[in-house]
């Protein structure tokens, strides 16, 4: 019934989100069929463009065409390359996937135990050279941090390529290691980001009376803060790579530029320059996508860390 | 050789203002299967004073003074010397039941988790123990619980989840701090029912933490009085209820409501001290209770009184022990 509710107030989301980008798209300047056919063009070829397009029917009609489409599956013809916007799409989210899920799983295991460490050595100098860290990561751009890496391990001391991407069918080594620049530069900020929210989970935690229960049982210090101070601690940290995840597919954008990847953040940027409609509504839509259904899993998953939101549960206090 | 040896214990914690003394100079001592009581009003130190036996005060407090179990020294110990102590020989129960369980584990694996540590029991042997235990303490269906999660029970079984947690390695000495404070009556009568009946089986010690003199008639043997930090007096539960030597415990005896009126018809209101426990930050050489006694005289504000017995098994720290105001029933307020 929850679920049911919460999937109901997703797909309203998602049509506002679908609304907001056609409006916003068809708001600014610059036509498509002066984009596809050249400043110079013969105005009947504009035409013809428009008409092929759909562009010459009024917004209205267009919108509700393109919720047809979409429900269809049909997420229309991207304008520039001509093929199937779904099929562009499809070609680039795995890439962006799999990026993604490497960046955050480094970022998860890094900034969880640092978290743990910098809780841990509160006001000692471990816990401050983890906190100034954390900063340094949050703080520096990733692309500057890309072109320094590249700069570092590519160039001064060879051991990775610069960029470019190679998929896994073709040479499985060169597929990883391609990934592990990007996948780092990525999820360093992340990692900063799960490093603070740790560590103020843990912090809090730590002082709880069952902590001190915990401690009172004669649990060992590594007892307690695993089993006890850090698996309450990973709700929070949950909520927040739920949260990112979704940064983390739409936000591969500069990552993507700096080691030319050809994933979903530059096909975004791909689309936006040469004003593809079809397109970006296409990566809206699966951004938005990916953002609803990234939340409705975090849900799912925190029933799964706290027994206190499985609703169903039978016996009662 | 007492079970438990206290002696001297001082315990300060820093703040902006300066180090609060929230335990000074404090001794006593616990013999084996004895239930001894600590009373005192909110914030006279009684929890500090127990909880920094386990090394469980939290690393910001200043310690001193002495405390032997089983004539080793507790106070400085090695963690590793205080883990296998924990939960094995001396174990706690806390005031809030509610708080004091993990709320994403289950009860039961809780309870496992001591006996799996102290015995080194198998997952499914410790569970056996567990179930066994959670029907000692009076659970009801304890297979069922043993899965349960701890906001699917009332605070009544918490506290007695508590309890089994305590009591499953056979500790010694069981430190109950406030244990039926966040209970109801009702609920309350049946965990002190339930302590006293572990302490005849298991021949363990019991120091009792608490605000409620009910509680200290209910199970005592022996009650040690505390204020603002200092022990004021120590005596059988017999003599203190019937011959309070220190003008707080005889406040603190009026203060309990009873129902009806008085043989003489006076109103039986309830009754306060006035006045606060004050916040310590040095050792005053005065009675600390002196600001509220109703009997202070110039001495007591001036001369810090010694532990003395007054007749045995008696012991208070007062100028004028045994003393009454000289005008009835002006000494308390309301």
């Amino acid at each position: 019934m929850r679920l049911l509710a919460r999937a109901g107030s997703a797909l309203i989301t998602l049509l506002i989100a679908v609304a907001v980008v056609f409006l916003g798209v068809r708001a600014l300047p610059g036509d498509p069929a002066v984009a596809l056919v050249g400043q110079e063009g013969d105005p009947a070829a504009l035409e013809a463009v428009r008409r092929q397009y759909g562009l010459d029917q009024p917004i209205a009609v267009q919108f509700v065409k393109y919720l047809e489409q979409i429900v269809t599956g049909n997420l229309g013809t991207s304008v520039r390359t001509g093929l199937p916007v779904s099929e562009v799409i499809a070609g680039a989210i795995p890439v962006t996937l799999e990026l993604a899920v490497v960046s955050m799983s480094v970022a998860v295991a890094i900034g969880v135990t640092t978290g743990v460490i910098a809780a841990l050595g509160r006001g000692r100098l471990i816990g401050r050279l983890v906190g100034v860290a954390a900063l340094i990561g949050l703080s520096v751009p990733a692309f500057w941090l890309g072109l320094m890496a590249i700069l570092v391990f590519a160039i001064l001391i060879p051991i990775l390529p610069a960029s470019g991407f190679v998929p896994i069918g073709d040479d499985p080594v060169a597929h990883v290691t391609h990934l592990v620049l990007p996948a780092l530069v990525l999820g360093s900020a992340f990692a900063s980001v799960i490093m603070r929210q740790t560590r103020a989970a843990m912090l809090e935690a730590l002082t709880t009376d069952y902590v001190r229960t915990a401690t009172a049982k004669g649990l060992s210090r590594w007892q307690v803060v695993v089993k006890h101070a850090l698996r309450n601690s990973l709700i929070v940290v949950v909520t927040v790579v739920g949260l990112q995840l979704g940064t983390l597919i739409a936000g591969a954008v500069v990552t993507e530029q700096v080691f030319v990847i050809p994933g979903f953040g530059k096909l975004m940027i791909d689309a936006v320059t040469t004003r593809d409609y079809p397109l970006i509504q296409g990566v809206v839509l699966i951004t938005a996508t990916a953002y609803i259904v990234i939340n409705l899993l975090t849900d799912l998953l925190y029933s799964v860390i706290d027994p206190r939101v499985r609703v169903t549960s039978g016996s009662a206090a | 050789m007492s079970l438990l040896d206290v002696r001297d214990l001082t315990v300060r914690f820093p703040t902006v203002k300066g180090p609060v003394l929230a335990v000074d100079g404090l001794s006593y001592h616990l013999e084996p299967g004895e239930i001894v009581s600590l009373v005192g009003e909110s914030g006279c130190g009684k929890s500090v004073g127990i909880q920094t036996l386990l090394g469980l005060q939290g690393p910001r407090a200043k310690i001193s003074g002495s405390a032997r179990f089983d004539g080793e020294e507790l106070l400085g110990a090695s963690e590793r010397k205080l883990t296998s102590i924990r939960g094995k020989q001396m174990a706690c129960v806390f005031q809030d039941p509610m708080s004091s369980l993990n709320p994403v584990v289950t009860v039961g694996k809780q309870v496992a988790e001591v006996l799996r540590r102290h015995r080194g029991l198998s997952a499914s042997k410790a569970r056996l123990r567990v179930i066994d235990l959670f029907e000692r303490v009076g659970i009801p269906a304890p297979a069922q619980r043993y899965s349960a999660y701890p906001h699917e029970m009332s605070g009544g079984m918490r506290q007695r989840v508590m309890i089994a947690m305590a009591i499953a390695c056979e500790p010694r000495l069981l430190l109950a701090d406030e244990p039926t404070t966040a209970l109801d009556v009702t609920i309350q009568a049946g965990i002190l029912e339930l302590l006293k009946e572990l302490r005849e089986s298991t021949g363990m010690a019991v120091l009792l933490v608490t605000h409620d003199l009910g509680v200290v008639a209910d199970i005592a043997d022996r009650v040690i009085v505390m204020y603002a930090g200092r022990k004021v007096e120590e005596a059988g539960v017999r003599a203190l209820f019937n011959d309070p030597q220190h003008q707080y415990t005889r406040l603190l005896l009026e203060a309990i409501p009873r129902r009806g009126t008085r043989s003489g018809g006076e109103d039986r209101r309830l009754r306060g001290i006035p006045g606060t426990v004050p916040t310590l930050y040095d050792s005053p050489d005065a009675c600390t209770f002196a600001g509220r006694c109703p009997i202070a005289s110039d001495r007591c504000r001036t001369e810090r009184p010694g532990f003395t017995e007054v007749v045995a098994g008696q012991a208070v720290a007062c100028w004028n022990p045994g003393d009454r105001p000289t005008v009835t029933g002006t000494g308390a307020g309301r």
